[in-house]
């Protein structure tokens, strides 16, 4: 579809060797709410089975920037691409060439569903039981059997390590465990890769260690994953890849290592000094 | 020991200064029109909630211009008495050409009104649930009208219950305007009685109680709703 080659970006050498095409893609996002910019020409790639961590102070634009990848957050302008697919828009024929036409809502919700995502908030379905919550989106959006949605939904409980509270409503269940929920609720679509908006942020130090360990046991199974976070001890431990954000704008991108240890930008030099 | 005997003075007929014998007599007249008072009320209750669910949603994910129109019809019946409501589907009906007898132009009329209000209702109980709740079904791949049938609703009909009690006991007290276009409803059989016999409190107080358990009924009904949509939020 595009052509991306003359773009490589470094890998982490543990990395297969990546198709011609990025997992995911933001070429030049923007977006501002009425005069405030919240994201300023924002550029990424991220490969097939890479974790990235976008790292910044509040208000640096990062959470925005992940919920534009998903259109949760509509970009200003700007373009991003899952697997080579446009999303939020689409090209059209006609007489004067292609055009780009807005996705309608079904369209989009379509292309959502490769795109995974964790809340802040967790945000479980209050009203279903953990189970449920994680075989709704396969039986209502994929139209899978509900037995199978629900026997897979057992096997996702146990990979999060929570296989004793299927039947549980998320008012019952502590903050890590729903947060736990959740990602097996965001796996059960079996997505592309899955976005992580500050899945910690709303935990204690013991809660947050149980996230914080299933997320590194799905990125060693090679899940990608875009993870906005504070948590600077486990983005250095878990990420392949680094993006450093500051108003809005991307400062830094490097491997993890690199970053962590010879940030490059005086900025992110100040930032992690504050950190770490 | 009979009443007779410690009680000589008092007519057998009589308790209170109220004729018993006339009120018996007319029990099954009073419980007849109580039985269309509560199949008036149930019709408007249920397709009213019917009209006022479809509408709410609409209200709060329709297009802008189904937005507008819905809002539009809830100040309309929001403004206007449901005296007036009544008076107006009754002449209005016929010439549009629809001929509904009376029992009909009063549930037409009582519905209208009943998913005027619930409207507004329903809207709150949805603005009411969580954003984050909308999010989480829009990121599994759901859109607006999928995240609305299995998330919003489920989580918003039981705070939906208390009000829409309170609104539908209001529409089944309601249905007694319905005498103004001679629907022999309770209020209508009673005010009969009363101008045919000229008696009043034994009449009114029976009709008064028969409103009572017919609004107890939907009160009791709906706190049975609410205990089995127990889930713990």
């Amino acid at each position: 579809m595009r052509d991306t080659s003359t773009n490589p970006q470094p890998q982490s050498p543990s990395l297969p060797p990546s198709p011609g095409i990025p997992l995911l893609k933001i070429e030049h996002l923007h977006k501002s709410y009425g005069s405030r910019p919240a994201v300023i020409d924002a550029n990424l790639e991220v490969q097939r089975g890479q974790q990235v961590v976008i790292v910044g102070a509040s208000g640096s634009g990062k959470s925005t920037l992940l919920r534009c990848i998903n259109y949760l957050e509509q970009p200003s302008s700007g373009q991003i691409w899952i697997d080579g697919n446009p999303m939020g828009q689409h090209p059209v024929q006609t007489a004067q060439g292609v055009k780009w036409q807005p996705d309608s809502p079904k369209q989009l919700a379509r292309k959502r569903h490769h795109v995974g995502m964790v809340f802040q908030g967790f945000n479980l379905f209050a009203h279903l039981s953990a189970l449920d919550n994680i075989a709704i989106g396969p039986h209502r959006v994929l139209g899978r059997p509900q037995a199978e949605c629900r026997a897979r939904a057992r096997e996702l409980l146990q990979k999060v390590h929570l296989d004793r509270h299927a039947d549980q409503y998320p008012a019952q269940l502590s903050g890590g465990e729903q947060q736990r929920v959740a990602i097996a609720r965001a796996l059960a679509m079996d997505p592309k890769l899955i976005l992580f908006d500050e899945p910690t942020s709303a935990l204690d130090p013991r809660l947050t260690h149980e996230v914080l360990q299933v997320m590194q046991e799905l990125a060693e199974e090679g899940l990608t994953m875009v993870v906005v976070t504070h948590e600077i001890h486990f983005a250095r431990r878990f990420a392949d890849w680094v993006v450093y954000m500051e108003q809005g704008r991307i400062i830094e991108t490097g491997l993890a290592r690199e970053v962590f240890e010879q940030p490059q930008h005086e900025q992110t030099q100040r930032f992690l000094s504050y950190v770490m | 020991m009979g009443i007779d005997n410690w009680m000589p003075m008092i007519s057998h007929t009589t308790i209170l200064g109220l004729d018993t014998a006339f009120m018996q007599e007319q029990l099954p007249t009073l419980l007849r029109a109580a039985g269309i008072t509560l199949q008036l009320s149930s019709l408007a209750v249920l397709i009213g909630i019917a009209l006022g669910l479809l509408l709410g949603s609409l209200r709060v994910i329709g297009p802008i211009w189904i937005q507008r129109l819905i809002q539009v019809f809830v100040d309309f019946v929001r403004g206007v008495p449901p005296l007036v409501h009544i008076a107006l589907i009754y002449f209005a009906l016929p010439r549009l050409g629809l001929l509904l007898d009376e029992f009909w132009t009063g549930v037409a009329a009582l519905t209208i009104v009943a998913a005027g209000y619930e409207v507004e209702i329903v809207r709150a109980a949805l603005e009411s649930v969580d954003p984050g709740q909308e999010e989480a079904a829009l990121a599994v791949g759901m859109d607006r009208r999928m995240a609305l049938i299995w998330i919003l609703l489920p989580q918003a009909l039981k705070r939906m219950i208390p009000p829409l009690t309170n609104e539908l006991a209001n529409v089944i007290k309601a249905s007694s305007l319905l005498s103004v276009i001679s629907v022999t409803e309770l209020t209508k059989v009673g005010n009969d009685l009363i101008f045919e016999h000229f008696v009043v409190a034994e009449v009114l107080i029976p009709v008064a109680i028969l409103y009572v358990l017919i609004v107890s009924l939907l009160t009791r009904t709906s706190r049975w709703l609410e205990s089995r949509l127990g889930i713990p939020i």
